[in-house]
């Protein structure tokens, strides 16, 4: 039999005599005596080794754990079987949001028949091989409510098989919209909130100013009465409105609580993260803010419901996925929400049927955390996955790198409050 | 009470890479960012993409 030693994926914090484990590759989370942790990987107790074994807390010393993450990673990037498509009928919004990271690439106009028509035979020769989702976005899709009905209304004459959700400030989901949702193929509506009334309409409201809150409830109403779709809202938190979370969930429980319940309405939030180059009203929360925040739910049991839980598995977004395109109102192609309306940053138009192959693989590969040491041996790095690709070529060379995950400061200290929110037993 | 305690079981290492929906399991299903059965936020059901534009809901919360 081979030797044991020990996952460099295990996340640890002792305290006194008790120390939780958490092992970021396999989620396995354990609480050990302290006196049975430290005696680890020499044991006798041939039982236990195994189990530690079987949970990835242990592993055998000939195996090399990054492979394993590596081969999910890449894996995932290489998925041939399915094909997202995110796709803006029109980059215009009719909201103002101060901290829209399309900022002025929202120029574009409506997507005109000859874009549309080339969507639709892509996606028709695409489905002889690959399983579709479609993501409608924008701007704000709704203004072009009439494209997205009629490019899905071509799918459906074609028999191709999708399914698509819109991603949707919420202020237009009117009568005559929702009327028409069931020809999409909708698996959800995300609506993306600030918060509860004024909180909300500080930053999310129309072009000239008007509160956009008690339309959007009221087309939620609306949605709910008439239709049986999931509707995701998406709350931002940063330093300015910590609680807008907890607050939308009380707000809706209060108000639809049967949706709640049933869970067609479901409830996420968007922390709003110090990423490079975002933080321009200085409203971003730090690694350390973001530890505070968690911490403070995990200590108070009204956030039971929704207080951060253990990070999962982190695999590539679809910057680096071949397979997932956004495709802008002029048809041109992009490998990340936030390049949408700047044609220079596209890999391509869907007018000449190409991509560039050097770009994709460029972009597929670029600041390759299996190719950065420090990346290699962090403890993290399989609930990180070396983060925005973005953020690491800006940058790259950099000493200290804001993109690494807060976990890699914070985890360990949070575990204590993880078990005792979910796990602990009152005695 | 000071014993050890698994509080949430890994997820196992031996998977059939013949097939395609256990494997998918692992990897997201297919979705872009949905880590199904891997990652949860806050309230156990809507996951979310890294930078947190995309979310999705129908991931089982991983059943232990």
């Amino acid at each position: 039999m081979n030797k044991s030693i020990l996952s460099q994926f295990n996340v640890v914090k002792t305290i006194g005599e008790e120390t939780w484990v958490y092992n970021t590759l396999t989620s396995s989370f354990i609480k050990f005596p302290t006196k049975q942790w430290d005696s680890l990987p020499l044991q006798d107790d041939e039982e236990l080794i195994a189990m530690l074994l079987r949970q990835g807390i242990l592993i055998d010393e000939t195996v090399n754990e990054v492979a394993k993450y590596k081969y999910y990673f890449y894996s995932k990037i290489f998925n041939k079987n399915v094909l997202n498509v995110t796709i803006a009928p029109t980059m215009q919004c009719n909201f103002s949001c101060p901290y829209c990271f399309e900022g002025n690439n929202k120029n574009f106009s409506q997507m005109s028949e000859e874009i549309e028509n080339q969507i639709v035979q892509f996606l028709i020769k695409q489905s002889e091989k690959k399983k579709i989702q479609i993501c409608w976005f924008g701007g704000e899709p709704l203004l072009a409510f009439n494209k997205i009905l009629s490019i899905s209304n071509k799918l459906n004459e074609n028999n191709i098989s999708y399914s698509a959700n819109i991603i949707t400030n919420g202020s237009l989901l009117k009568e005559e919209v929702i009327k028409n949702l069931s020809s999409l193929h909708l698996t959800h509506i995300q609506i993306s909130l600030d918060g509860v009334g004024e909180e909300h309409d500080k930053n999310r409201h129309y072009k000239n100013g008007k509160a956009s809150f008690d339309d959007i409830c009221q087309n939620i109403e609306k949605l709910l009465q008439q239709t049986d779709i999931k509707i995701c809202l998406q709350v931002g938190v940063d330093n300015s409105k910590l609680n807008s979370y907890r607050d939308v969930y009380f707000y809706m429980k209060e108000r639809f609580p049967k949706a709640l319940a049933s869970k067609q309405i479901e409830i996420g939030d968007n922390v709003i993260k110090d990423r490079t180059d975002f933080d321009t009203s200085n409203n971003c929360l730090s690694k350390k803010q973001l530890f505070e925040k968690d911490l403070r739910e995990l200590k108070d049991p009204i956030y039971k419901h929704f207080c951060p839980g253990l990070p999962g598995l982190s695999l590539p977004c679809m910057y680096r996925l071949p397979y997932a395109l956004a495709i802008d109102s002029k048809g041109y192609i992009y490998h990340c929400l936030e390049h949408m309306g700047n044609p220079s940053l596209s890999i391509g138009n869907i007018t000449q049927g190409q991509v560039s192959s050097m770009k994709l693989a460029n972009m597929t590969f670029a600041e390759d955390p299996f190719d950065d040491e420090e990346c290699l041996h962090c403890n993290v790095l399989p609930i990180c996955g070396g983060d925005c690709p973005l953020d690491r070529i800006k940058e790259k060379g950099k000493e200290k790198k804001s993109y690494c995950s807060y976990y890699k400061d914070y985890l360990a200290d949070l575990l204590p409050y993880m078990y005792n929110i979910n796990h602990k037993t009152e005695s | 009470m000071n014993e050890l305690q698994i509080l949430k079981t890994g997820h196992p290492d031996n998977i059939d890479i013949l097939d395609d929906s256990e494997l998918e399991d692992v990897l997201g299903g297919d979705t872009i960012n949905c880590k199904k059965g891997y990652s949860t936020n806050s309230n156990e059901h809507i996951t979310e993409c890294s930078c947190g534009y995309i979310i999705k809901t129908d991931c089982p919360y991983p059943a232990d």
